[in-house]
């Protein structure tokens, strides 16, 4: 039990994978530590999913490696008991139920019947276990897939875009099994091009676009918080910002009459506008989104890796 | 989690030595193969198509055309035939079928090292092939055996030994075939296109192979040949004067088996090895 529960840490390094010409992963690298949950994010077609597959040994990197607490996937000792995966193109033979399912290929060996309806309860579908996986809508599938990827109460868990399929209440229910599986010490990776959907759930991120990585950091890094105000006179604000030396205060000018400051908090600003007699209209903090900063990352290729690093 | 079962897990899968892995990979495959209808269904089809073809085969049998040694293992033979062809799909299915459900995604999670799991495949569809085949041949014997024999035709001069390498030779030739229906379906990875290149291979090409006087010595080597000699050796081929002299049985099973491995291990180096994505 100690030595399968020892946490286990994923370490990407300098992998690439390359399809014909064309290279998918080039050079990537990162680390996936315990205890927490990592948003694997980027657009669609960014590498993403050859990364993960590269990961599990279902894609041979063309250069790297990839570690799952510091072996190869192929050399772990019991890689069902010590990984559980979620992918996309995983499939069901229509006519096996959900329970024989998971029985034949979670387990490996030895997975109780009683665990499996444990974990067929906890995903929502102790009522459909025993029905074929042809009569499954594709939120049964998706669920039947999750169950797979608990079965063992495996300390890695790598989900590969998990919230497809499901409905709101099924993508609420997938992050708080989610930040569970984080407290109770596992290794969570989880791929998505949704990024609101996984904002207010991962403590980490690694944002890759075109093969490539072009963030890796935690997510409060991501927070920097901005300060919208909008007044009669802007320009005059932004004058009394600059002149009372809030040296790390940003202002960019959005409009005729809005400011956005950066480095600065909404009550110091206030103050400032009091003092310099401009009547303030609104004044909000907005704290810095990951959406934001998925779509500076990998809008285009002006913003490149090195313009990251140096803003980290 | 409740700890007690997943110690259970931990013990039982646990095991770093290549057996244990084998073991695992054995009992997924076992697990795979009797959770759908496949096995029995296509299992079923083989026994009744065997007995049909036994059937017409005794029904039609000629006492001037052939020995009586020959009407019995010629109607044995050809319920064999028939019955490894619907096995031999079963075995295709096993690889082919995973890469059209996209199960095989889970398989190599589960068993990563690809050549262990159709190791593993060619082990369990190989014991399937061979509980079918004692079913078949023990149904097949059961019809034609009587049957000759109330029309005279099994006038004792069946041999023990003859019918003993008829029942053995064709429980054997079922078994292999299945193995090698792995072989192809992992070679080849679609089951409609291994399925027909099976089929065209043993009703056309063989066929054809046997029909040309050059080329026929080497007919007893292919594997339809090597699968007749199994049960029907020293005798030629399809009991007619000119056919290919057939092969000892032992040498027969050990060319039958061999095309299994050699298939497998081009396959492991070959498609198996390919990215799963």
């Amino acid at each position: 039990m100690q030595t399968r529960q020892a946490p286990c840490e994923i370490r990407v390094d300098a992998v690439r994978k390359r399809f014909g010409r064309n290279a998918a992963v080039d050079d990537v690298s990162f680390t996936v530590q315990p205890g927490r949950v990592t948003g694997f994010l980027g657009p669609n077609g960014a590498g993403k999913t050859t990364t993960l597959r590269m990961l599990l040994g279902l894609i041979t990197p063309t250069a790297g490696q990839t570690l799952i607490g510091g072996r190869r996937y192929e050399e772990l000792d019991s890689p069902s008991a010590t990984v559980g995966a979620l992918l996309e193109a995983n499939g069901f033979h229509p006519g096996r139920s959900g329970r024989d399912h998971l029985r034949t290929y979670a387990g490996a060996a030895g997975i109780p019947d009683k665990r499996i309806d444990e974990v067929l309860d906890r995903v929502g579908l102790a009522a459909a276990g025993r029905q074929h996986v042809r009569g499954y809508s594709l939120g049964m599938r998706q669920r039947l897939g999750i169950a797979a990827a608990l079965l063992t109460d495996p300390p890695v868990l790598i989900c590969d875009e998990p919230t497809n399929g499901l409905d709101p209440e099924g993508i609420r229910w997938l992050r708080g099994l989610l930040r569970d599986e984080a407290a109770a010490g596992h290794t969570v990776l989880v791929s998505s091009h949704l990024l609101t959907e996984m904002q207010h759930i991962v403590d980490a991120v690694v944002v890759i676009d075109h093969g490539r990585v072009v963030f890796d950091g935690d997510v409060d890094a991501v927070g920097t918080t901005a300060v919208r105000v909008t007044c009669t006179d802007a320009a005059g604000l932004s004058a009394a910002i600059a002149s009372h030396g809030d040296a790390s205060a940003v202002v960019d000018t959005v409009g005729q009459d809005t400011l956005v400051l950066h480095g600065v908090d909404a009550a110091r600003v206030g103050e400032l506008a009091r003092d310099a007699g401009i009547a303030l209209s609104e004044l909000v903090t907005e704290s810095g989104n990951l959406e934001d900063l998925f779509f500076k990352l990998t809008d285009t290729d002006a913003v490149s890796a090195d313009t990251v690093g140096a803003s980290r | 989690m409740s700890a007690p079962t997943l110690e259970h897990v931990a013990t039982t899968r646990q095991g770093g030595d290549a057996s244990a892995r084998l073991r695992v990979a054995l009992h997924i495959e076992v697990s795979k193969l009797v959770t759908t209808r496949t096995w029995w269904v296509l299992g079923l089809v083989a026994v009744a198509v065997a007995v049909l073809v036994t059937i017409l085969t005794v029904a039609g049998a000629n006492p001037s055309d052939h020995s009586p040694l020959d009407i019995f293992t010629g109607a044995l033979i050809g319920g064999v035939q028939t019955a490894y062809m619907i096995t031999a799909i079963v075995g295709i299915t096993a690889v082919a079928g995973e890469y059209r459900h996209r199960t095989i995604t889970a398989s190599y999670l589960a068993v990563p090292h690809r050549g262990r799991l159709i190791s593993a495949k060619l082990i369990v569809l190989a014991g399937y092939g061979l509980i079918v085949g004692v079913i078949v041949v023990a149904v097949c014997t059961a019809v034609a055996a009587p049957w000759l024999s109330a029309r005279s035709l099994l006038n004792g001069t069946l041999s023990a030994a003859g019918l003993t390498r008829a029942i053995v030779g064709g429980t054997a030739a079922i078994a292999i075939m299945t193995a090698v229906g792995v072989a192809v379906g992992a070679l080849l990875r679609n089951q409609i296109v291994a399925v027909g290149v099976l089929l065209v291979y043993l009703f056309a090409i063989e066929q054809t192979i046997n029909s040309i006087a050059a080329v026929r010595p080497i007919y007893p080597y292919l594997p339809g040949g090597a699968v007749q000699s199994l049960a029907f050796s020293g005798h030629r081929a399809f009991g007619s004067a000119t056919g290919a002299v057939l092969l000892n049985p032992w040498l027969a099973a050990l060319v039958m088996i061999g095309y299994a491995v050699v298939i497998t291990a081009i396959a492991v180096r070959t498609s198996i090895r390919r990215d799963v994505s």
